[in-house]
């Protein structure tokens, strides 16, 4: 029984009656990661804008999105807000960008845990301060009281997944998560991403270029190549036994980037995940 | 945070010295002698070089020119501008009483203009490219292409004269201040209120914008969250508005007959009445140097990376 189950999804610009994304079907399982694999416009940010109904007032959708029984897209916008950040976690691309530039990350968080929980301010503070130390993040205290220019990259994102964690949700979608980060800030992003998924046994949907990541986090792989998914699998045989020519041209052009990295380094094995 | 107000109050004391000193300057590079335009301003028939030496002599305008901006420049801190040519009367007492009633009219327009700006703009902005965000575009287009001696004229005309609803002019009680506010909040409003429209605009494009929608945080508080960062920028511009108000009010004063500044000045230079000017551009001078600073503070402190680092 799939947890979240996307049926015809398709997203149309409704000022030029563009079809951005056409009759997308999908399901993801609990505790299992999907990736949505493909170019820059090819409709991946929009798939997950759709299933959380944020995109832009101009695109229009149609099709049916159901969580857990639930069909999104027949629910009042009240109703809908209390899905966002509860029942689904977004988790955006660039941390440095994600936060609101005037406010104290602290006080964004309380807000947005003041939306959906009853919570005392202690018990908030006890909560995301354990969120915030699982992650990483050293000090949770002082991060809270920085205003987002004063943290990095890494650390912002790490911001997030901490809320994600408190916030327990079905479904954490994350866009592009490390592509904003340097490389071993990635592999650390990743590596919390990973457990994340591992302690919250919830269903996670992957958007990237990075096929390496990919490979990590992944149960199953969905190309999307001008609105379509041209090709769909598990992530074994995403790898193996790729059908599409687009698909398979992904995956030589990793290789061979990957073949001349290592080739450049001297041979070691670093570039092979 | 304090330091930096320190600061910037202390960067304006030099410019406040140019300042100064071009005004009192201004008066030197007039194509008459200062003390001939006195004389002829007290309408005395023939100006002999004896007059002219006496008089001279007499205003202390015989001595080298610092020393002569020297004693101007302490008598100005002391509010002593000198008196008028024309009516002998100290200078302050004409330009105080004025400065206030044109103060009165700038208040009330700035508060009108700044809050229908910042309704209009967020209106605007949230319902971007709808025929409310249409309508009310092109309207402030029409209006603000007015000049506003002719949109004073229509509005007179119209409100004051057809439907006798309005005092055409002076400055009796609160009707009074209808007309002049309207025709300055018009032409000022529909600029300031596309500033915040647009500001608003690309702060909505940003990502925190979908992460706050994404973390479901209403709308409503959504809209509050980038009002405020888009009125970093607008401050300053309206900031600077409040003098160039003070400046601009000129026309819409001698149209409703305001005993302010602006039918103060023009009286005074048509008659070269050059105390008056002297302390009119000195009074403007000093206002806009005030202004640029409240808004650089105001700006500071708006902005967490400015308030942290100085």
């Amino acid at each position: 029984m799939s947890l979240l189950e996307v049926k015809q999804l398709k997203v149309w610009d409704s000022s030029t009656e563009q079809v951005l994304v056409a009759n997308s079907s999908f399901q993801l399982a609990k505790g299992h990661c999907l990736a949505i694999v493909g170019e820059s416009g090819s409709g991946k940010s929009l798939t997950c804008k759709a299933i959380m109904r944020l995109n832009q007032a101009k695109v229009q959708q149609s099709g049916s999105i159901v969580l857990d029984g639930v069909d999104l897209s027949l629910l009042n916008k009240r109703a809908m807000r209390g899905y966002r950040g509860k029942r689904i976690c977004m988790i955006m691309q660039n941390g440095m960008r994600a936060f609101n530039p005037s406010r104290p990350v602290g006080a964004y968080l309380g807000e947005v845990l003041a939306r959906h929980y009853d919570w005392s301010k202690e018990e908030k503070l006890t909560r995301i301060g354990a969120a915030m130390t699982s992650v990483g993040l050293k000090d949770p205290a002082s991060v809270m009281r920085s205003y987002p220019y004063e943290l990095s990259g890494g650390m912002l994102q790490r911001v997030m997944i901490a809320l994600s964690i408190v916030m327990e949700p079905d479904v954490i979608i994350a866009d592009e998560p490390t592509t904003a980060l340097d490389a071993v800030t990635q592999f650390e992003v990743m590596e919390q991403l990973a457990k994340l998924r591992n302690r919250l046994d919830c269903a996670m949907i992957f958007v990237s270029h990075d096929l390496h990541a990919v490979k990590r986090i992944a149960n199953d792989v969905l190309v999307m190549k001008d609105g379509e998914i041209i090709e769909r699998g598990t992530a074994a045989d995403f790898f193996t036994r790729a059908r599409h020519p687009y698909t398979r041209q992904l995956i030589t052009a990793k290789q061979s980037l990957s073949r001349q990295f290592n080739q450049l380094m001297g041979g070691a094995s670093v570039a092979q995940g | 945070m304090s330091l930096y107000i320190l600061k910037r109050i202390g960067m304006t004391v030099p410019l406040l010295i140019v300042i100064s000193f071009l005004t009192f300057v201004l008066n030197h590079l007039s194509p008459m002698e200062p003390v001939k335009v006195i004389l002829h301003a007290q309408g005395v028939p023939t100006i002999t070089e004896e007059l002219i030496a006496e008089t001279k002599a007499k205003l202390g305008m015989d001595s080298p020119l610092l020393i002569q901006y020297m004693d101007w420049l302490i008598a100005s801190l002391h509010f002593d501008f000198g008196h008028s040519y024309v009516t002998g009367i100290p200078v302050w007492s004409m330009l105080g009483p004025a400065l206030l009633h044109t103060l009165k009219l700038v208040l009330v327009s700035s508060i009108c203009i700044f809050g229908l700006s910042i309704v209009l703009g967020v209106i605007c902005a949230i319902r971007e490219g709808r025929w409310l965000d249409l309508s009310v575009r092109s309207l402030s287009f029409l209006l603000t292409a007015m000049p506003a001696y002719w949109l004073a004229a229509l509005l007179a005309w119209y409100f004051a004269v057809k439907l006798d609803w309005l005092p055409t002019s002076g400055m009796s009680d609160g009707a009074s201040y209808v007309l002049p506010v309207a025709v300055l909040v018009i032409g000022y409003a529909g600029l300031y209120f596309r500033i915040i429209r647009s500001s608003m605009l690309s702060h909505l494009n940003e990502d925190y914008v979908l992460y706050e929608r994404a973390c479901g945080i209403p709308e409503s508080i959504v809209t509050l969250h980038v009002l405020r960062n888009a009125m970093q920028v607008a401050i300053t511009v309206f900031s600077l508005a409040i003098p160039t108000l003070l400046g601009s009010t000129v026309v819409v004063e001698n149209i409703f007959a305001w005993p302010g500044l602006g039918t103060m000045t023009i009286n005074a230079i048509l008659s070269r009445d050059f105390p008056i000017i002297q302390a009119y551009v000195l009074v403007l001078a000093v206002a806009f140097v005030l202004f640029n600073t409240l808004a650089d503070v105001i700006h500071a402190a708006m902005n967490p990376r400015m308030r942290r680092e100085h």
